[in-house]
């Protein structure tokens, strides 16, 4: 697919996070370089310990206690979050920026009903709310969440609101529940409503995340492993119906992944992540086909490809290094079979190489 | 991993003492818990001390041959002239030459040195029931736990009829049963702690029972009495040693209970629920037998507690890994 | 005997009980009706989706669990008969666990484990013929001396599977049933894992049960597959023959649900409806029926048989030609209700 804006909605710049443990200090992220265009699924890939969760985590600001963030700057339509307060990055979770995470039965209140949990994301907003009552009075019929998208009803719009009924704003709600339970394809959302967290099956339950996380109509997606702890024919039913969601919801996705297959049937670039960094980006096909990093080569070898068998699979000796006393210079240093003296000493930046490609190594042969 | 602070271990017993550092590095950075650790220490140096810092006579009339061999009766109640605390009036002063930091007993005894004697004994007792009743209830909550089924089921329903009672009643159900010797009231308590302890390691057991490891050993061909003593047992046990420093303070209350409840074996005996039972009558002319006595049972419950809270904050799996 | 292992229609059911005097009020069928062999020296593979019941099969097998019914016949012997011995069993087959950081004692060090299985099978006694046997061992699966003497925690989940595969390996067994082995550990360390479990049976005559969701892995690994669904086998035949021409929809459609790692093939949106079943509710007739978009009265109604056909076993009624792709089909469709 192609990237026809080259409009930035949210830009991360030279991110360090580090954090406290009793072992000594983890430096989680070292500097990550992160661009998000508008409208686009951005894949962020990388095995255990790179830093791309910590990196999710960083741009809602939810990270523990112990982390801090030492430098860095994160761009969201042009103020950096990481200057906000934590009120202020609260109201823009949910509102401008949703996140769904690996786990759905830990995500999910397990003694309240789904209808609870739903409905208390769109209460949010009451105001949005009451002028959609409002709207639906005056026009008649039924405001549909398609509605909320188009933009009959102005969700952002901060104007006053009118005096509607608590009990007309719960139908609102309500009626807006089902209907978004019925975009991300839940048979019977009228039932799924009374249900309990636990009563549902995985698919179901990252379903029902990913209705709230796009209740809000927000801007940024964050995807988090979503489809790590389902089957792989719910794998495949989730990334459709994300597939299918794209054209309907004008988000951008940054969709976390250790798995390239997954990343490269639904992304449109992809970042590869090692170390605490990003090492490489380009759009996916680029990135198959003249993958230029050391370490996104050794990971495409790696990968067991139903339609291109092999008998042994490469790999790269040695493992994910440890954050807390991390290798000097370029983290993949020690396990890179094309390291130079430099490389030990200095991190590569990364660096535009080709058009739309970006590269942090000093040993690539363009 | 090249994983650079742990270096390379030369040996099996190596590998452990490094483990045990860790364990002792935690302990180190929790303030209360060190506390609690210098202070049980401490009560435990006394109990092996105490017979040579205090003559043990001096609790017996042989200890007093200045009097005939009796007790001192008439210095009974008495607190010392010029000691810093001022009890007020209606309390009878000593005007003698001897000294009491804290006062005599109804015998006449000093009570500091009673008090020093007495630890020893609680203590003593203490270590005795928790440990008999940790082995044994430990034991039988592994085996009900890993066996399961009618001999599970019995156990717990006998834990339960134990249970069910107030734990300070049931103590002195038993010691009236029993009798009145420190061996029965040692027995009579064990009895009532012992089923915390069944429940305890039954559940840790059930939940040990399903992890992975469990299963490996028993492909790999390992018998029931090799992955229950060698394998079960041992990675379970840490709830039971925590709850074991807690029930010290325990034991030791209910110990001095039933002694202040009047089944002690002899009045004068010196240990603290004695002691305690002595001043009661005599609260308001000598409040510090009932006080100071009362006072070293609380500060060696409190350090066994902060032991046990600090031994469970180190040793839970969560923070540990 | 060729088949070094033959499983005749095993099924393991667990019991639900319910009530004060715990009556048993139904079964969780999670293996019912399972029958294949498995070739000397070859990796069988094994698929399925989470309620199919492939990790009861691989206890079952390796009698951790007790079987409800059917035969399990190791070599000939047939291993459900009450006399046969369970510790000498136990040399000839392993098993490797899915969680390498479960499947570990956490307080034992790696010698202390290794010690441990060489004295339940009385292999080495005497500390230093124990030592030279365990160097040799961790030599086998890439590790070195350094990790003789530490702990579980301080080692990665790759490093931990090899130290389950090493300890495996002391009593010399023949069959190594693989349950998820990878699944758990990152590409670059999955792929030396994978690799090293290649060499190891080629080195030592090793025949191999791999199970595993991941179809990818199990391609690469596989000589033959089987892929099971609610506890019973639908499909089994050599590798390329179920990847490339699957013959049952479930394999067709769980073939066309895998990630393939090129941007540029155009996959066919080929979507299975509804969710993963649970063993306890089991679908008359056909139980992949409410699922199936081919599906029929006859399949609601009659449970197909397992059926060889050229090496290649089917469990359906109708041949469906899946070549033109999930639109087309040879045979009549009714309406379905959707689940």
């Amino acid at each position: 697919m192609q990237v026809k804006e080259k409009e930035v909605i949210l830009e991360v710049k030279d991110l360090k996070v580090f954090f406290h443990t009793y072992r000594g200090k983890v430096e989680a992220l070292n500097g990550v370089e992160l661009s998000l265009y508008k409208r686009e699924v951005l894949g962020l890939v990388g095995e255990s310990g790179c830093g791309k969760s910590v990196t999710a985590l960083t741009i809602l600001g939810l990270l523990p206690e112990n982390a801090y963030v030492i430098s860095g700057t994160i761009f969201f339509r042009g103020e950096d979050l990481l200057k906000k307060s934590r009120e202020e990055m609260r109201l823009l979770r949910a509102d401008e920026i949703a996140a769904v995470f690996q786990d759905p039965m830990t995500y999910l209140n397990p003694v309240l009903t789904m209808e609870t949990q739903l409905k208390e994301v769109f209460m949010l907003d009451t105001n949005l709310l009451r002028k959609a009552v409002v709207w639906q009075k005056n026009h008649g019929g039924k405001i549909a969440f398609d509605d909320l998208l188009s933009g009959k009803v102005k969700i952002r719009d901060k104007s006053t609101n009118p005096k509607v009924s608590k009990g007309e704003i719960n139908e609102m709600a309500k009626s807006l529940c089902v209907d978004i339970l019925r975009l991300v394809r839940m048979p019977d959302p009228e039932r799924i409503l009374r249900q309990y967290a636990f009563e549902l099956s995985g698919g179901m339950r990252q379903r029902a995340m990913i209705a709230m996380a796009l209740a809000r109509t927000p801007s940024v997606f964050i995807a988090d492993e979503i489809t790590t702890a389902v089957d792989v024919t719910i794998q495949a039913q989730i990334l459709n119906l994300m597939r299918g969601l794209r054209d309907k919801i004008d988000a951008s996705t940054l969709l976390i992944t250790h798995d390239l297959s997954v990343a490269a049937e639904n992304a449109d670039r992809i970042a590869v992540m090692y170390g605490g960094n990003v090492v490489e980006v380009a759009p996916t096909v680029e990135i198959f086909k003249n993958h230029l990093h050391p370490y996104t080569s050794m990971l495409m070898k790696a990968i067991p490809d139903v339609k291109n068998p092999s008998e042994r699979l490469e790999f790269i000796p040695g493992t994910v290094p440890e954050m807390i006393n991390p290798p000097s210079g370029c983290r993949f240093h020690p396990r890179c079979s094309i390291a130079t003296d430099k490389c030990a000493v200095e991190k590569p930046e990364l660096k535009r190489v080709l058009k739309n490609h970006e590269v942090a190594c000093y040993n690539v042969a363009v | 991993m090249e994983n650079s602070e742990v270096g390379t271990t030369k040996s099996e017993w190596a590998a452990r003492w490094a483990d045990l550092k860790y364990t002792l590095y935690l302990l180190r950075k929790n303030p209360l818990v060190m506390a609690g650790i210098f202070m049980t220490f401490f009560f435990i140096a006394l109990m092996f001390l105490a017979n040579y810092i205090v003559d043990p006579k001096l609790a017996n009339p042989a200890g007093y041959p200045e009097f005939g061999g009796n007790y001192p009766f008439q210095r009974s109640y008495v607190w010392s002239k010029g000691n810093i605390i001022n009890w007020g009036p209606g309390i009878h002063l000593y005007e003698g030459p001897e000294f009491f930091l804290l006062g005599t007993d109804g015998w006449g005894r000093d009570l500091l040195k009673m008090i020093v004697l007495a630890i020893p004994v609680d203590i003593e007792n203490a270590i005795i029931i928790t440990l008999g009743a940790a082995a044994f209830g430990t034991l039988l909550g592994a085996l009900a736990g890993y066996v399961g089924g009618v001999i599970d089921e019995v156990v717990l329903r006998i834990t339960d009829i134990f249970l069910s009672i107030p734990y300070l009643i049931l103590a002195l159900v038993f010691a009236t049963m029993f009798g009145r010797t420190i061996e029965t009231l040692r027995f009579s308590i064990l009895l009532v702690f012992w089923p915390t302890y069944v429940r305890l390691m039954r559940g840790q057991i059930l939940s040990e029972k399903e992890k992975s490891y469990v299963e490996a050993l028993k492909a790999l061909g390992a018998g029931h009495a090799r992955v229950l003593f060698g394998h079960i047992i041992p990675n379970s046990i840490y709830p039971v040693l925590v709850q074991a420093t807690l029930d010290f303070g325990s034991v030791v209350l209910t110990f001095s209970a039933l002694m202040f409840l009047g089944f002690s074996p002899s009045p004068s005996l010196p240990e603290l629920g004695n002691l305690a039972s002595d001043g009661y009558f005599h609260i308001f002319d000598a409040p510090w037998l009932m006080m100071f006595s009362g006072l070293t049972m609380l500060l060696i419950a409190l350090a066994f507690n902060l032991l046990g809270d600090g031994l469970r904050d180190v040793l839970d799996p969560r923070i540990r890994r | 005997m060729k088949d070094i292992l033959v499983v005749e229609d095993l099924k393991t059911w667990f019991p639900i009980k319910s009530g004060i005097i715990q009556r048993t009020v139904g079964y969780v069928k999670a293996v019912d009706g399972v029958s294949f062999g498995v070739r000397r020296g070859e990796t069988f593979g094994l698929v399925g989706e989470s309620g199919s019941g492939k990790t009861t099969l691989a206890r079952t097998i390796m009698r951790l669990v007790k079987p409800t019914a059917g035969k399990i016949v190791f070599d000939g012997v047939d291993l459900t008969e009450r006399k046969s011995k369970p510790a000498k069993l136990r040399r000839r087959m392993q098993i490797i666990f899915q969680d390498p950081y479960a499947s570990l004692d956490p307080r034992q060090t790696v010698y202390s484990m290794l010690k441990e299985t060489m004295q339940i099978h009385r292999v080495a006694s005497g500390r230093s013929s124990v030592h030279k046997k365990a160097l040799e061992l961790l030599e086998n699966v890439g590790l070195s001396e350094e990790h003789l003497y530490r702990f579980p925690h301080e080692f990665s989940g790759g490093q931990r599977q090899r130290i389950a595969v090493a300890r495996a390996l002391i009593v010399n067994p023949e069959f190594l049933i693989l349950d998820e082995p990878t699944s758990f550990l990152d590409v670059s360390v999955q792929a030396s894992v994978l690799n090293l479990l290649n060499d190891l049976q080629k080195a030592f005559a090793l025949t191999y049960l791999f199970i595993s969701h991941n179809l990818a892995v199990v391609h690469h690994m596989s000589d033959r597959v089987a892929v099971m669904y609610l506890g019973k086998l639908v499909e089994i035949a050599d590798r390329d023959a179920i990847y490339d021409s699957p013959r049952h929809p479930y394999t067709f459609h769980l073939m066309a649900a895998i990630p393939v790692p090129n941007p540029e093939i155009k996959k066919e949106e080929v979507l299975l409806t509804g969710d993963v079943p649970s063993p306890v509710n089991i679908p008359p007739g056909c139980r992949f029926h409410p699922r199936c978009p081919y599906a029929t009265d006859r399949c609601e109604q009659e449970e197909p048989p397992l059926i060889e056909n050229d090496g290649h076993w089917v469990a359906c009624h109708y041949d469906i030609d899946f070549k033109g792709g999930a639109r087309s089909s040879r045979i009549k469709r009714r309406k379905r209700r959707r689940v």
